[in-house]
């Protein structure tokens, strides 16, 4: 992946909360993905972030939370996971 | 009785009107008439309700949803309801005004059928000279910024074709092509003699399906090539087997 990549959702995707069911979910041409937090967390990271950015957003959401050192994942893991969800949704179309 | 898992999308059905006169859809006797079809304020109910649901997709369908002048209204009702809104259209109607109009109401996808890859079959299969309002529509519906499907309803005059059915999706810019088996039932299920494809067609055109599809994934999409298979072979053997929904 480049290192200057700054995903962004398709266009013709609509990224938004649903009530209903309590998630974020991503709207596409006769598909409707329901997300769990983090992939909805990843998403919402706007064009102007790279995958590294990302991770590193989230890690500082997280710490502000309050989560303590030893519930949140390593720093390595989450680059990892983090890259790898963002390299899926390319390849599905959901970013570019 | 369990919890009620919401619905995800609903197939508004605004009008049974259509300029198209397709075998083995044409309904000349009228399913419901004109003047039955639920008023502006009804729809827009119903989408505010069916929201409210859970519903995420909304598809506008007939007949032909462009005969009905309210279009950008309930376009526009639904994506106020955060629906992502689906126009399932001949075409025929669609103006790059209108396709403008409707994206500024809020509308995201156009789906556009096909009835063949060239004039000639198309035009002789929907009944009326449309095949090059349809090219013009799915380039009306590209510059407004809306994804595009492609549908192509699949018999036996047009099975040896997908290939070319498939290059037309593609030169259009579509994001989505859906090759449908014509449903046997209403017209169509008169008319099976006349529309099924043989055994041989069917088996040849999967094979297409599956040798382009390899260099397409992330182009285009390619829906509905195994249906070819799973649906026809029972109909082919006697005609008990009609296929439904």
């Amino acid at each position: 992946m480049s290192q200057q990549w700054r995903p962004v959702l398709a266009t013709n995707a609509l990224l938004r909360y649903d009530p209903t069911r309590r998630a974020d979910v991503l709207l596409l041409p006769e598909r409707a993905v329901l997300l769990n937090p983090s992939a909805g967390a990843i998403l919402r990271c706007d064009a102007r972030h790279t995958p590294e950015d990302i991770e590193r957003e989230l890690r500082d959401t997280y710490r502000e939370q309050g989560s303590d050192s030893q519930d949140s994942p390593d720093v390595g893991q989450m680059k990892a996971g983090v890259a790898r969800f963002l390299q899926r949704a390319r390849a599905l179309g959901w970013v570019r | 009785m369990g919890p009620v898992i919401p619905p995800v999308s609903l197939i508004a059905e605004l009008t049974h009107a259509c300029p198209l006169r397709c075998v083995y859809c044409s309904n000349p006797l009228t399913l419901a008439e004109r003047a039955k079809e639920l008023e502006p304020s009804e729809w827009r109910r119903v989408i505010r309700e069916a929201a409210g649901l859970g519903v995420l997709h909304l598809h506008l369908s007939g007949g032909e949803p462009l005969l009905r002048p309210d279009l950008e209204e309930l376009v526009a009702e639904a994506s106020g309801c955060g629906l992502y809104t689906n126009l399932i259209t001949s075409g025929v109607g669609l103006s790059p005004g209108r396709a403008a109009a409707l994206a500024d109401a809020g509308l995201r996808h156009v789906q556009v059928s096909f009835q063949a890859d060239e004039p000639k079959a198309g035009d002789v299969v929907a009944g009326r000279r449309v095949h090059t309002a349809k090219l013009a529509a799915a380039t009306a519906a590209r510059d407004a910024g809306l994804a595009l499907s492609i549908n192509a309803v699949i018999h036996r005059y047009n099975i040896d074709r997908v290939e070319e059915i498939i290059d037309l999706a593609l030169g259009l810019g579509a994001g989505r092509l859906e090759l449908a088996n014509v449903q046997f039932y209403g017209w169509a299920l008169r008319n099976r003699g006349a529309l099924l494809p043989s055994a041989g067609q069917v088996v040849a055109a999967e094979a297409a399906c599956r040798r382009r599809r390899a260099g397409l994934d992330a182009v285009l999409e390619v829906m509905g090539a195994a249906r070819l298979l799973r649906d026809l072979p029972q109909a082919l053997h006697g005609g008990g087997g009609v296929a439904s929904r």
